[in-house]
């Protein structure tokens, strides 16, 4: 259990990383606090639920989890796009970027701990 | 005056990205590096992770009460010797692919001896246990180790039941998938009512929240 939270809590980090290089290329907004309150609260729903149907595990492995990789980019961006009130694209690619951010940093990160 | 738009997010466009939350960003994913190198050396390092990994599956004996001048041996059919008594209480693994089996043999009965042929002639069966070798990578679970007890001799050949079965990860804590069911629950009641003030606070806009702030200001004094 300790060790789900600690990739949730790296999961937040990063995205949090990247929302907050996103927000200073973008300039300087009102809302960098409340979009970082809206990417936790995202992540506290489709995070634990990822991981649960992940966790459940079947055959078809990898085309689950990219599905639902696929399918947790496209929620975080709606969510972005009408509770955030960023525009479309914007909430896409910022949603696609702090997910990428999180897979590329972690599937590394795995393959260099696994060695430790 | 400079006014805030709560559409746009591009107030200064044309100008440099603030360098303080440029920085502050970086600083936060170093810190992540960090955080994750010193303290993820024995876990899985992120996310949401593709494919399997292999877990370890002992089987044990905690009580064992077998006829006299009797004694367990577990060893494979296929492949090399790799052959142990088993003991009350010590774990030991076991194999679909090489087809492990627990023999029953007289405690005379040489060790030296102890080979796939030799062993042939003595009352043999598989573990009553599916061998568990692999869990998605996301999984928690590093060890399962099954219970199991000796039931007697039935037409002369040994009869073990399951007594229970555990799953632990890798600080040897049990995997409890009830609690980390409810666990999934509160996160997810957390993000709602996260979401929904996260989403309050933007719709209010600055110009909103700085007369609220005023208007306190007034009625505190």
């Amino acid at each position: 259990m300790i060790l789900y939270f600690v990739c949730f809590a790296l999961t937040l980090a990063i995205e949090w990383g990247v929302l907050l290089i996103w927000v200073s290329l973008r300039g300087p907004s009102y809302r960098t606090f409340d979009l970082c309150l809206l990417l936790g609260g995202m992540n506290c729903i489709t995070h634990p639920l990822a991981w649960w149907l992940l966790a459940c595990g079947n055959p078809s492995f990898f085309f689950a989890y990219f599905g639902i990789e696929i399918a947790v980019v496209f929620v975080e961006a709606c969510v972005l796009h009408r509770l955030g009130g960023l525009p479309g694209r914007s909430a896409f690619l910022l949603s696609l970027a702090c997910n990428l951010a999180s897979l590329l940093v972690g599937i590394p990160l795995l393959w260099f701990l696994s060695f430790i | 005056m400079f006014e805030f738009n709560r559409n746009k997010i591009t107030p200064r466009i044309g100008s440099l990205p603030s360098r303080g939350l440029l920085l502050r960003g970086l600083l936060l994913m170093l810190c992540t590096l960090l955080v994750t190198g010193c303290g993820l050396s024995k876990t899985r390092a992120d996310i949401l992770l593709p494919g399997y990994k292999s877990v370890k599956h002992y089987l044990v004996f905690e009580d064992l009460s077998l006829p006299p001048g009797q004694l367990l041996i577990v060893g494979p059919t296929r492949g090399l010797n790799g052959f142990e008594e088993i003991k009350v209480g010590e774990p030991f693994r076991f194999s679909r692919k090489y087809d492990t089996r627990i023999y029953l043999v007289p405690v005379e009965f040489s060790t030296e001896a102890w080979n796939q042929e030799s062993l042939q002639a003595w009352p043999s069966v598989i573990p009553p246990v599916s061998e568990i070798n692999s869990v998605p990578l996301i999984s928690s679970v590093a060890e399962v180790i099954t219970n199991l007890c000796f039931d007697g001799v039935v037409d002369g050949q040994p009869v073990f039941g399951v007594v229970s079965q555990v799953k632990l990860d890798s600080l040897g804590q049990v995997v409890n998938p009830t609690t980390f069911l409810l666990i999934i629950l509160l996160l997810v009641g957390v993000g709602l009512a996260l979401c929904f003030y996260a989403s309050r606070r933007l719709k209010a806009g600055p110009l909103q929240r700085q007369r609220s702030g005023e208007n306190r200001r007034v009625e505190s004094s």
